[in-house]
């Protein structure tokens, strides 16, 4: 039974935000309410003191040119303040079979939707250019970043349109992902990471090299992280379809030990890589994972 | 060994078990999980605690099929036997139970004997108890030494009976008694050598090849016995006579008793100077109608009590016979009353009337109808008298000229052949085929000088039996049965315009007998010999129970429908209750048991050298033949039965239990 709660986070719970009829009121609700919890202005990052003058180069927001400047000495720069450096947003979006679990009303996916769907609002707002990059075993959707009016709709859009998929391989998405993504920027990697921390090294590496700054979300189910069952359960495979039988006992041991060394793994993985790594549980309120970004952009 | 090893492909079924708790074991509903990749096929045995728990239960019904298999595959374990220097040997002690054992001293002698020869049953040796009388009965079966007890036991409670024994029967019998291969038979005969139970061919001493004969005699040297050899009433039927048989010597101090129907009617006391075997008379007047029963008995009871009485049925009755003639002044009635009441035994007593009087008034009473001629009862008169005969009763029909009036004889349902009577002047017919087992047709010779002029040509119904044929085959005398009653229909009048059987003493005889057989007067009262099978008419009766001279009931409805013969195992009088009325069955002890000269000793010794001679050829045979060492036969099955029994018990419990702690667990 759910417990009513005078808390603004309780509007961020994914079973609430399920009953929310678009992404883009997802993502409001939750990014709104985040900053109703945190008593700040949702106007975030929008900063007014000037860093910079920079050539205008194809791409940049045309509305940032200082006409001044061109009128002076005829060419075309734009302004830049302090806020916005390093703020292009990459959104690499697993969207595997695996992903498609659920144990609940919200499955990863949703939850990872929900997820993508805030950060992108969020970052729109702060007129930072957002991209989506959704992936299974291939490049599944792509959309470069842009901060134009009407990016935060097309990016909704093509999240709303994602469903699970096939396999994992995470390295050859990233590694097309590196292809688009010539320009550093902020890379923000939601995933439930089944695969060997290796290819998260082999495929996230490369990003870090060329500067990106890399967030990586853990999506995983309450089931998974938390297994309950009382007798031996058949499990099938969402992506290999492969059966095994379980005992519940090895559930409670060794399957908790071993998924906690693979997060923990990754973990360290991702400090290796000077990436973020935040462990998401697709029943938990959205707040720790927008505080997670929150905190992890204000350090970029 | 094996009794039955195909039912070990009973032992396939086991798989059965196993299918069942794997499937049930194995988890058919699959779960959707998102990765597989930190997991492991999980032992369950090691993990589960009430899978384990299933495993027994799995182990339990294995086990109870595997014993249920195995019982029904009847599994025997031969167990070695030590034989000793001769050889393993079943001793088959039989004891003599025939009622000259009852001689005085000789029983106790007997039992004596027997008891000693169980005590010396040692070894391998088994033993076994038979009583022989008029049958073989087994008391104990084939057991070691360690029975003896049992086997002591069986022989204090037995006893000699009052039936005999015939010694070729006691050969002939002596099979089948189960001994191991290997193991020899000895039989340990315990009897008084009575002579009148020798056989009347001395072969038929012989026991079966291989069996060691071993007599045991037990009989008294010296004897002397008196005994009542039978009870009868004289001709003039106002004396019984009671016949006495045995040694003059035993006739000191005896006195002679008469009883009928349980009352004294006469004693005398025996003088010792009479000549045996010696006949007297007790004058007990005309004895009433109805069936009497004599006993006659001997007292104080010498040696051997069970032959001091005989007992008897006497038979008084004057059966009523109903006349039926067109007119009681007539020829045919004439006549046929004269033959009716000529008769001595039964005494008719001959009622005259009409047809039309059949009709109206009840035939109950008569024990038969006869009918001057057949088509007197067209009409009203036949439904009476078939509504009488259909009830039990009888009728003896003869046809004339008023049956050729009609297409079929009334009553006996026989239609008149479409030839023409014979007319007169014609050749005289005659009788070519006679029944001779017939009752009622005892001299076939005069049948076939009597000449028939005229006669009616019927054709014999369905069913009947036709006893006297003419020539052409036509019938003349046939008998059928109507529901519960009988009918006799003789196709010619007695009218001497149609045949000369009037004038022939065979006409007297004829009807008086015909009647007297439909009337039943003829069956004899019945008499019995203890230990010799009486065809009882129980079944006939469709219900009722006889008892014995004790009062116990010794037969059911039930036996008497499967097989209604009765073997009296005492002498005295039986009764038969059933349909409705009491009978009784005078039962006597067989008098060649009451002879007690014994067999000559070069009679026994004979006996005994033929048997070891056959009992030497059959050991040669069988040394030259290989033959396995004796066995003893365990029967391992039962065992299995019992197993399977403790199993089928704790099965629902421990998968009661199962079920129990799932739907805890379920809850």
């Amino acid at each position: 039974m759910q417990t009513r709660t005078n808390s603004p986070f309780a509007l961020l719970r994914p079973e609430v935000l399920a009953g929310l009829s678009t992404l883009e009121l997802v993502a409001r609700q939750a990014v709104e309410g985040f900053f109703q919890g945190m008593h700040k202005s949702p106007r975030f990052g929008f900063s007014q003191e000037f860093a910079e003058y920079k050539a205008y180069s194809e791409g940049d927001d045309p509305r940032f040119v200082d006409w001044n400047v061109f009128a002076r000495t005829d060419r075309t720069y734009i302004r830049r303040y302090l806020g916005e450096t390093n703020t292009r947003l990459m959104i690499a979006l697993d969207v595997s079979a695996s992903m498609g679990y659920s144990s609940g009303k919200v499955s990863k996916l949703q939850y990872a939707k929900y997820v993508a769907a805030s950060l992108a609002y969020m970052a729109l707002h702060q007129h930072d250019p957002v991209g989506l990059i959704a992936f299974d075993s291939k490049v599944r959707s792509y959309r470069p970043p842009s901060s134009r009016t009407g990016s935060l709709g097309a990016i909704l859009h093509s999240l709303d349109g994602l469903t699970a998929g096939s396999r994992t391989d995470l390295t050859e998405s990233l590694r097309q992902l590196r292809e688009h993504c010539q320009r550093r920027g902020l890379v923000v990697v939601i995933s439930d990471l089944y695969c060997e921390p290796e290819a998260i090294t082999r495929a996230v590496q490369p990003l870090a090299w060329r500067g990106h700054d890399i967030m990586i979300f853990q999506i995983m189910d309450r089931a998974e992280l938390d297994p309950s069952w009382d007798e031996s359960v058949l499990f099938e495979d969402v992506e290999s379809g492969q059966t095994l039988e379980v005992s519940p006992d090895y559930l409670r041991t060794t399957y908790k030990e071993r998924l906690q060394a693979h997060i923990e793994h990754m973990n360290k993985v991702a400090g290796r890589l000077g990436a973020d790594h935040l462990l998401l549980a697709s029943d938990e309120p959205l707040d720790r994972a927008l505080r997670g970004y929150f905190m992890f952009r204000k350090r970029a | 060994m094996w009794i039955a090893p195909l039912a070990l492909l009973g032992l396939l079924g086991l798989a059965i078990p196993l299918w069942l708790h794997r499937f049930a074991r194995k988890t058919d509903t699959k779960h959707a999980f998102a990765s597989l990749m930190f997991l492991e096929p999980s032992d369950v045995r090691r993990n589960r605690r009430h899978e384990l728990r299933y495993w027994l239960l799995l182990l339990l019904r294995l086990l109870l099929l595997a014993a249920v298999v195995l019982a029904f595959a009847g599994p025997q374990w031969r167990l070695p036997v030590k034989a000793g220097a001769a050889g393993a040997a079943l001793h088959v002690i039989v004891v003599d139970t025939s009622l000259s054992m009852q001689y005085a001293g000789v029983w106790d002698r007997a039992r004596a004997e027997a008891t000693a020869l169980v005590g010396k049953v040692r070894g391998a040796d088994r033993m076994m108890l038979v009583a022989a009388d008029h049958r073989l009965r087994v008391l104990k079966q084939a057991s070691f030494a360690g029975e003896a007890g049992a086997f002591r036991a069986a022989l204090g409670d037995l006893t000699p009976g009052e039936s005999r024994l015939d010694y070729g029967m006691l050969a002939s019998g002596a099979t089948g008694w189960g001994a191991g291969p290997g193991e020899r038979i000895v039989v340990h005969l315990i009897t008084d050598l009575q002579a009148s139970a020798s056989p009347l061919r001395f072969a038929d001493l012989q026991l079966p090849p291989g069996v060691q004969l071993d007599i045991v005699d037990v009989g008294a040297t010296a004897v002397q016995n008196l005994r009542v050899a039978g009870v009868s009433m004289s001709e003039r039927g106002n004396e019984a006579l009671v016949r006495i048989e045995g040694d003059a010597a035993a006739l000191a101090g005896r006195t002679l008793v008469l009883e009928v129907n349980g009352a004294e009617r006469g004693r005398r006391t025996l003088s010792p100077r009479a000549t045996l075997p010696d006949v007297q008379r007790f004058e007990i007047g005309e004895l009433g109608q109805g069936e009497h029963r004599l006993a006659a008995r001997l007292t104080p009871a010498d040696d051997l009590p069970a032959d001091d009485g005989a007992y008897a049925l006497v038979r008084r009755v004057q059966p009523k016979v109903l006349l039926v003639a067109a007119s009681a002044a007539g020829d045919d009635a004439t006549y046929l009353r004269a033959a009716l009441q000529a008769l001595a035994e039964p005494r008719f007593d001959v009622e005259v009337s009409t047809a039309g009087a059949l009709a109206t008034r009840s035939l109950s009473e008569f024990a038969a109808v006869v009918v001057s001629d057949a088509g007197l009862l067209a009409g009203a008169p036949e439904q009476g008298l078939r509504k009488y005969v259909e009830a039990g009763g009888a009728a003896l029909l003869t046809l004339g000229p008023r049956t050729l009036q009609q297409r079929a004889v009334p009553l006996a349902g026989a239609q008149l052949a479409t030839g023409r009577a014979r007319a007169a002047g014609e050749a005289a017919a005659r009788v070519a085929e006679v029944e001779q087992s017939h009752p009622v047709l005892r001299e076939p010779g005069a049948w076939r000088s009597i000449r028939f002029f005229r006669h009616v040509p019927v054709i014999a119904p369905d069913g009947a039996q036709v006893l006297l044929r003419f020539e052409g085959d036509a019938p003349l005398l046939f008998e059928q049965s109507l529901a519960k009653g009988r009918l006799l229909t003789f196709a010619s009048p007695l009218d001497r315009a149609w045949n000369d059987l009037a004038i022939h003493p065979l006409f007297v005889r004829f009807i008086a007998e015909s009647t007297a057989y439909l009337a039943g007067a003829r069956a004899a009262p019945a008499t019995a010999t203890v230990g010799t099978a009486f065809e009882s008419d129980l079944a006939r009766r469709g219900a009722g129970q006889v008892f014995d001279p004790r009062g116990r009931r010794t037969m059911m409805l039930d036996a008497a429908t499967s097989g209604p013969r009765l073997v009296p195992e005492m002498a005295g009088y039986y009764e038969v209750r059933g349909g409705g009325r009491s009978d009784f069955i005078a039962v006597n002890v067989d008098p060649r048991e009451s002879r007690l000269e014994r067999m000559g000793e070069p009679a026994v010794k004979r006996w005994q050298a033929l048997q070891a001679e056959r009992a030497a050829a059959a050991t040669a045979a069988a040394s030259a033949a290989p033959s396995g060492a004796p066995e003893r036969i365990i029967p391992v099955w039962f065992w299995f039965l019992l197993a399977a029994a403790a199993l089928a018990f704790l099965e629902p419990l421990v998968a009661n239990y199962h079920l129990h702690v799932q739907r805890e667990r379920r809850a």
